[in-house]
């Protein structure tokens, strides 16, 4: 009997994976015509928001079309090349050479080389041409695993990757193109005050092993480009990122806070230091990546994080924080506060000692008092 | 009663079981192969891939030195100058030891070493922390620039052994394998369970002196010249 049993749920498994299955391709296929259709009727809105739905805009060739219209590029709008002079001696040209050499793991394992060498190429042009183009915007390394995305989605159409990286280097990667990287860490610094509204002691662990925004410096300067493996996923998580235009610069910090959340417990588990906490959570990112759905679990938290806690409510979060610490301090500065943190910081033993010490003083001390009473009735 | 000071931070150093992890840190401009360097020693093998490094990546190996388990933390760190000058702090604190690469083909990544050497001082004032030079890529022979008499002579005068090696070249891959061991050695015959910055370069026993020598003799094929070292 349980044999049985056992046997039909087995294939009650199998005709649901393959119902699943079977069901995922055809809301695949609606999906793929509802983009398509919403790309001849240049009906933004409608690509936004299949861009951000699970699976995001589905494959390269709708892609190609939906992200120039989500971004209003009007691709017949060809620009001028940069002058080859003018890029050479470019203060960001060296540095954008060597990345570009170091950046073959972001090509598909099949690639031709001579393909993939024509390809890095364009990649050298695409980004020296939106450098030259915005003089006031600077090279980081990790803008190439940005591009080398832009271009592949686009299939080497060097113009349009680009006409779209123009576009998203101005707006949403304009914090991370600042002369220094103040502007970046006050930016992912918002993944605390996140932190703070879902998870005080995720927030104080990451504290006190001294992480500052380190762990998700990659994640996020690279809109994951750096640390995803594979393809798909990344170009989903981009649709998402471009889809975006309220807080634009921000739903990357969402989705490496929803990342980090989704292990809080056992990343607390993990020793309290930057190495330790920077190994793990490379890991649950590989771990992510080789399960496509929890991580789609992650962008969903992320957009719940996203609607929840607006730029605006994050700061009012920290803002409260401050006050909160700015209190503390002050409490701990007084001499109550400054005895009981003393108090608090001792360690068990010397505890049990000072307990120790304390009772005995107190029972010589009545003995004493005793005493003195009984001798002074003797008296 | 023990009071520890506000910012006690003791555990970071001193393991279970005796195991100590020393924390050492991997400067130089961007491209001279320090991923590669660091890769090489942690994973035994030169990467078939490497890419640029954003912010810094960590990179771990125990080695058991004399019955003692000893852990060498490698801060890989982005020689991009934005990421170095946000970072910078936090590469330099509680640093047990400074490893400065070069690369022999590129004259101006060496040039820059008194950039990356000045930095130190300032953050690290008047420690007396190991620092070593690594000169890089010397698998490249016909494209060397970089002149062993010069880099030796700037070892000398900041104090520091020059190694010139290869992270690439297979066949000299215990060479880089024999750099990090005698930087192991050294921070683990340094005054032990200490605060790091105390922990003396040049303070080493009889012991470590022959160990060094026997080391030299293994390393000495390769270009190696390391004639500062406490001889
Ligand atoms: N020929 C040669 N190339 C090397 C060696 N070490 C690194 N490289 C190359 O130099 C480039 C930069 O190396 P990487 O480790 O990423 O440099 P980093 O920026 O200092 O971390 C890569 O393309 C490596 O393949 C070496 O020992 N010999
Ligand atoms: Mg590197």
């Amino acid at each position: 009997m349980t044999v049985q049993s056992s046997v039909s749920k087995n294939e009650e498994d199998v005709e649901g994976i393959s119902k699943g299955d079977a069901l995922d391709k055809e809301t695949q296929l609606a999906k793929f015509e509802r983009i398509r259709s919403a790309i001849r009727l240049n009906d933004v809105l409608a690509l936004k928001s299949a861009a951000a739905e699970p699976g995001g805009l589905v494959e390269d060739t709708l892609r190609k079309e939906s992200w120039p219209l989500i971004l209003k590029i009007d691709p017949d709008l060809v620009p001028e090349a940069s002058s080859q002079e003018e890029v050479e001696k470019h203060r960001y040209y060296q540095q954008v050479l060597m990345d570009v050499a170091r950046s073959i793991r972001r090509f598909p394992p099949s690639i031709a080389s001579e393909k993939r060498m024509n390809l890095q190429d364009k990649l050298v042009n695409v980004i020296m041409r939106v450098l030259v183009a915005n003089p006031d915007l600077h090279y980081y390394q990790g803008y190439h695993d940005i591009c080398v995305t832009v271009l592949l989605v686009v299939d080497g159409d060097e113009d349009l990757a680009f006409q779209i990286m123009n576009e998203i280097s101005r707006t949403r990667l304009r914090v991370f193109m600042e002369e220094t990287m103040k502007p970046t860490e006050c930016q992912l610094n918002y993944i605390y005050a996140i932190f703070q509204a879902e998870d005080p002691k995720l927030r104080k662990f990451l504290e006190r092993a001294e992480c500052r925004v380190i762990f998700c410096l990659s994640w996020c300067l690279t809109w994951f480009g750096h640390d995803l493996e594979n393809y798909s996923n990344l170009v989903r998580l981009y649709d998402l990122f471009l889809a975006n235009d309220e807080n634009q610069y921000l739903l990357p910090v969402y989705v490496a806070a929803a990342v980090v959340l989704s292990r809080s417990k056992s990343l607390q588990l993990q020793e309290c230091s930057l190495p330790s906490v920077h190994s793990y959570l490379r890991d649950v990112l590989i771990d992510l990546d080789n399960h496509p759905s929890e991580l789609e679990d992650c962008i969903f938290h992320a957009k719940k994080l996203h609607a929840l806690y607006p730029v605006e409510r994050l700061e009012q979060i920290e803002a409260e924080k401050r006050r909160q610490d700015e209190e503390y301090r002050r409490w701990r500065r007084s001499f109550l506060g400054m005895t009981l943190l003393r108090l608090k910081r001792v360690d068990w033993k010397s505890r049990g000692l000072a307990g120790a010490v304390l009772v005995l003083s107190v029972a010589i001390g009545y003995q004493m008092y005793r005493r003195s009473i009984t001798s002074i009735a003797e008296a | 009663m023990t009071l520890l000071p506000d910012n006690a931070q003791l555990p970071a150093l001193v393991h279970k079981h005796q195991k100590r992890t020393f924390k050492i840190i991997i400067i130089g401009d961007s491209n001279v192969g320090k991923t590669c360097l660091t890769f090489r020693f942690c994973a035994g093998r030169y990467p078939k891939k490497t890419e640029a490094t954003i912010g810094v990546d960590f990179r771990e190996r125990t080695l058991d030195i004399d019955g003692e388990q000893v852990t060498l933390q490698l801060w890989d760190t982005a020689g991009q100058e934005r990421f170095r000058k946000s970072l910078v702090q936090h590469y330099y604190r509680n640093v047990n030891a400074v490893v400065f690469v070069y690369d022999v083909t590129n004259q101006s990544s060496f040039d820059e070493l008194p950039l990356w050497i000045a930095e130190c001082d300032t953050q690290c004032p008047g420690s007396k922390i190991p620092r070593i030079l690594v000169g890089n890529k010397c698998d490249l022979a016909d494209k060397i620039v970089v002149k062993t008499n010069d880099a030796q002579r700037f070892a000398d005068q900041h104090n520091m052994p020059l190694f010139e090696t290869s992270a690439a070249d297979d066949s000299r891959s215990d060479h880089v394998e024999g750099i990090f061991l005698t930087l192991a050695h050294k921070l683990k015959n340094s005054k032990p369970m200490m605060s790091p910055s105390s922990s003396s370069w040049r303070s080493s026993s009889s012991e470590d002196r022959s160990r060094e020598v026997g080391l030299k003799i293994a390393l000495s094929g390769f270009r190696v010249s390391m004639t500062c070292f406490d001889l």
